[in-house]
This record gives C-alpha cells, sequence and structure tokens, in this order.
C-alpha cells in the first residue's frame, strides 16, 4: 500500500464514514502539504505577509515578485519538489518575493479593489525597490494576480522593471461561462456582498467545479486506477489539496471586480480607473510576457491574449503552452517549459531591468 | 493514432454535453438568477432586522464594527509602512551625514597640519631676513 494512503486519520476515530465510503477520497482529506522552499517573511500587513526565498547569496540579476490569485493559497507557486516555481527561479539566482494573502476575516469585506492595487501591492512593490537600492521588480501574476499585476503596471508604469501575466483575462466577453453566470442578468454582486459579507470559498468553488463537471469525476477515477503508485497520488493529493484550499474572498474587492471587468469589460475598453489612475494597458511601457495556456477553460486564450496587442511596451512577447489553468503550473511535462521560458526571457533583458 | 472511445469516455462527453447545454440555457440561468435574487433579498431583510435590534440597544451594530477595523487594519497598514520608510530614510540621511562629517573632520585635520607646516616654512625665514 502507498505511504500517502497509509497515514491512518485517528487513533480516537473509531468509525469514518467517509473512511468506509471512499478510502481514497479520504486519504486526500487527511493529507497535509510539506512546504516546498525555505522563505522568509520581508513585511507583514493586516493578513498578508510577504515570503523572500533563502537565497545563498545576494544576486545582482532582477528581483521577482510574484503574485497569486487573492481566491486561493499561495503556494501553488511552490506547490511541490518538482513543480515549484519559487525554487526553481531562485535556483537560478533570482531573489523571489511571495504574496501570501491570507485568509480575509469579516471585515475585509469592506476592502475595495482599488484599495487592493494601491495598497498592499504599491507598499510591497516600493519596500522591495527600497531593499534592492532602487531596483524595480519584475511582477509575476497567475491568474488573478496576473490581473492585478497589469493593473498596477499601467497605473504606476514607472515603478515595474517587467510583467510577467499568466493566463490573466483581459477581454472578459470572452471569457466563456464565466462571462455568462456573472452577467448583469443574473447576477448582482452588490446584492450578495450586501448579503453575505465575504464570498464564501465554496461558492468559487463549486463555480470552477462545474466548468467542466466531467473533468471532476474523471480525475478521480484516474486517481482511482493509479492508486498503487505514490509518486501519482504524492502529486495527485497535493494539486488536490491547493484546489480545495480556497479562501473567502473579500466582499467589495469581489463585487468590483466582477462588476468593473465581467460586466463592464472596462480593462479591455480602456475605462477603468483606480482612484485618480487610469488603468489603461497602453501605458504600460516595460517588456511585457503574456503567457497562455492552451486548454484553459477558466481563462480561455482568446479573453488573455489582449495583453499582449493592448499593452504600450515596445518588448512584448507571446508564449502560448499546452496544458489547462492549472495544468500549466502543476504538470510534470509542462512546468519545466514555463521555467525554462520565463528564465530565458529575463535573462534576455537583464540589461534592460537593471538600467 | 486514433483510440476507439471507451464507455468512460462515452459517459463523460455526455455528462459534458448535458452541463454544456444546461448552463448556457436562458431559462435555467435566468430561473437561478432570480433564485439567487431572492435568497439575497431575504438574507439582507434579516441582516437589517438584526442591525436594528443592535441600534435599539444602541450598539454598534455588525457592519458598522466591520467597517471600522477595516479602517484600523488600513490606517495601521499605512502608518507603519510609512513609518518604517521614514526610520530607513532618516538612518540612510544619518550614515551620509557621518560620512560628511569624517570627511570634512579629515580635511580640516589636513587643513591644520598644513597650516602647521606653512607656519614652520615661514619661521626660518623670518630668522634669514633678521640675520641680512
Amino acid at each position: 500500500m502507498p505511504e500517502v494512503l497509509n497515514e491512518t486519520p485517528d487513533a480516537l476515530a473509531v468509525f469514518d464514514p467517509l473512511e468506509w465510503a471512499s478510502p481514497l477520497y479520504a486519504a486526500q482529506e487527511r493529507y497535509t502539504r510539506k512546504p516546498i522552499t525555505p522563505m522568509h517573511a520581508v513585511y507583514t500587513e493586516n493578513k498578508l505577509t510577504l515570503w523572500k526565498t533563502n537565497s545563498p547569496k545576494t544576486s545582482t540579476k532582477v528581483p521577482l515578485l510574484l503574485i497569486p490569485a487573492l481566491i486561493n493559497r499561495h503556494y501553488i507557486l511552490d506547490l511541490s519538489e518538482t513543480n515549484s516555481l519559487c525554487k526553481e527561479l531562485s535556483e537560478k539566482g533570482y531573489e523571489v518575493y511571495l504574496v501570501d494573502w491570507g485568509t480575509p476575516g469579516a471585515e475585509d469585506r469592506w476592502q475595495t479593489f482599488a484599495e487592493v492595487i494601491q495598497g498592499p501591492i504599491d507598499r510591497m512593490v516600493r519596500k522591495i525597490t527600497r531593499l534592492h537600492k532602487g531596483q524595480a521588480p519584475v511582477l509575476f501574476g497567475y491568474c488573478l494576480g496576473g490581473i492585478l499585476s497589469m493593473i498596477y503596471s499601467s497605473c504606476f508604469p514607472e515603478r515595474v522593471a517587467g510583467l510577467i501575466a499568466m493566463t490573466a483575462p483581459v477581454d472578459f466577453s470572452k471569457a466563456g461561462y464565466m462571462a455568462l453566470w456573472t452577467d448583469k442578468k443574473h447576477l448582482d454582486p452588490q446584492g450578495l456582498v450586501a448579503a453575505m459579507g465575504n464570498v464564501p470559498p465554496e461558492l468559487i468553488q463549486n463555480g470552477f467545479v462545474s466548468l467542466k463537471p466531467a473533468q471532476f469525476l474523471k480525475k478521480w477515477r484516474s486517481a482511482w486506477q493509479k492508486q498503487d503508485s505514490a509518486a501519482f497520488l504524492d502529486a495527485f493529493f497535493t494539486v488536490e489539496t491547493w484546489v480545495n484550499d480556497n479562501i473567502p474572498f473579500p466582499g467589495n474587492t469581489w463585487a468590483e471586480y466582477i462588476q468593473w471587468l465581467y460586466q463592464e469589460n472596462r480593462l479591455y475598453h480602456d475605462e477603468l480607473w483606480i482612484g485618480a489612475h487610469h488603468a489603461s494597458l497602453s501605458k504600460i511601457s516595460c517588456p511585457v510576457l503574456s503567457i497562455l495556456a492552451e486548454s484553459d477553460h477558466i481563462v480561455p486564450p482568446e479573453s488573455a491574449q489582449p495583453l499582449h496587442d493592448m499593452a504600450g511596451a515596445k518588448d512584448k512577447t507571446l508564449l502560448t503552452l499546452p496544458g489547462g489553468h492549472v495544468g500549466i503550473i502543476a504538470s510534470g511535462k509542462i512546468f519545466p517549459q514555463l521555467v525554462e521560458s520565463v528564465d530565458s526571457w529575463l535573462d534576455k533583458r537583464a540589461d534592460v531591468f537593471t538600467r | 493514432m486514433n483510440r476507439t472511445p471507451s464507455r468512460d469516455d462515452q459517459f463523460d462527453k455526455l455528462i459534458s454535453t448535458f452541463f454544456d447545454r444546461l448552463w448556457a440555457n436562458p431559462f435555467y440561468l435566468n430561473m437561478m438568477g432570480s433564485n439567487l435574487k431572492n435568497m439575497f433579498a431575504v438574507r439582507q431583510q434579516l441582516n437589517k432586522q438584526l442591525e436594528e435590534l443592535w441600534s435599539l440597544l444602541q450598539l454598534p451594530n455588525q457592519q458598522m464594527q466591520q467597517r471600522m477595523m477595516h479602517l484600523l487594519n488600513t490606517l495601521t497598514s499605512e502608518w507603519r509602512f510609512e513609518q518604517e520608510e521614514m526610520n530607513e530614510r532618516l538612518s540612510a540621511m544619518e550614515n551620509e551625514l557621518a560620512e560628511i562629517k569624517s570627511l570634512l573632520h579629515a580635511q580640516n585635520a589636513e587643513q591644520t597640519k598644513a597650516q602647521g607646516h606653512a607656519k614652520q616654512d615661514v619661521k626660518p625665514a623670518k630668522k634669514e631676513s633678521s640675520n641680512a
């Protein structure tokens, strides 16, 4: 029996219905992820922590700020021994910073979308710039983190050395079912927030599962068939743990995100304002790398591609990788391609970044 | 190479097709949308009743408390960051000032040394002139 299935749940638990009904599912529920890359906190505020990988020596390369989505745990970018973006980039000599948004409390429902950009993100960027004696960081955003990164880069272009947006939508009218479900006719975001406060993680999680219900069955069937392989189960449980480890979405941030970006498509129509700043993608002047996933069902490639067309930078690169939204970072085949591409893109522009 | 679809593949395809049609069905979407709106309205009404109860007791309601907490969090974060930044700038300026001071000190020392040498050079010249 593989080790991952062998871990006994609790000596006192005499009868666990889940264990009896589905030992595989119960083993996944019990699975605890081990931290991968050694890191230390360099900045904290409210529930947020900015982690920095423990680099052996001070690097001369540009610092990287990895920004994950607000709704998921940050460790997707430090997932496992073989699939850790933090570890790989750190080993290549970059000083890597990772944003851990923390778990929002009930009071964080009042945090607005503009506040996230002008508050924590701005402070983190300024902190890193200060730590590196005036060297601005390259922002690397994944999914919603990518949206936040590109909006920040368009509001404060002088504070960013480069932008990497991975599977980050710009044209929300092409966002598939998500665009349909969040349509004004069917969903009142302000009403939901007034009723519930923060958006419960189950709601968002169920939304993602509903996008491809067959895939849910397929992956569990595959796990059932391969349950004798410890390596497979370990990788599967790691991803599943992350997928199910969602956090509440701060209410007002979510309502404005849905209303401004999904319902009114302001970023694509160049009508997005963050406080007094016009978040126009044409204002992005740093080198831009847009990464798309070919079979992404959450952010279809056609909704993420406009960043490449609309960014005002002269140096723009479009990279399309096979795989899906999570597969791009969790797949053993695609992940090395991603790391190599990002490293070579950064390496070619080392002079531009450190100028 | 094309693989003949298995029974599982056919089952998955069937489920996908069913849900693809359901999720895009305007009747279903309208129905679910109005259900959600009604649910939110009921919950909002409940929240309002609770707030009124709190106000009857002359206590700040949940929303007021949350808002205050959020404002405090925001202000504390901004204040701490600015304070840290200011302290770092101050210490950098102090270091710079200390460097300038030590440089000035060294220059002064050199000048006094040079002046001392000059005086020593002038003294024998005076002697020479008196002899003359």
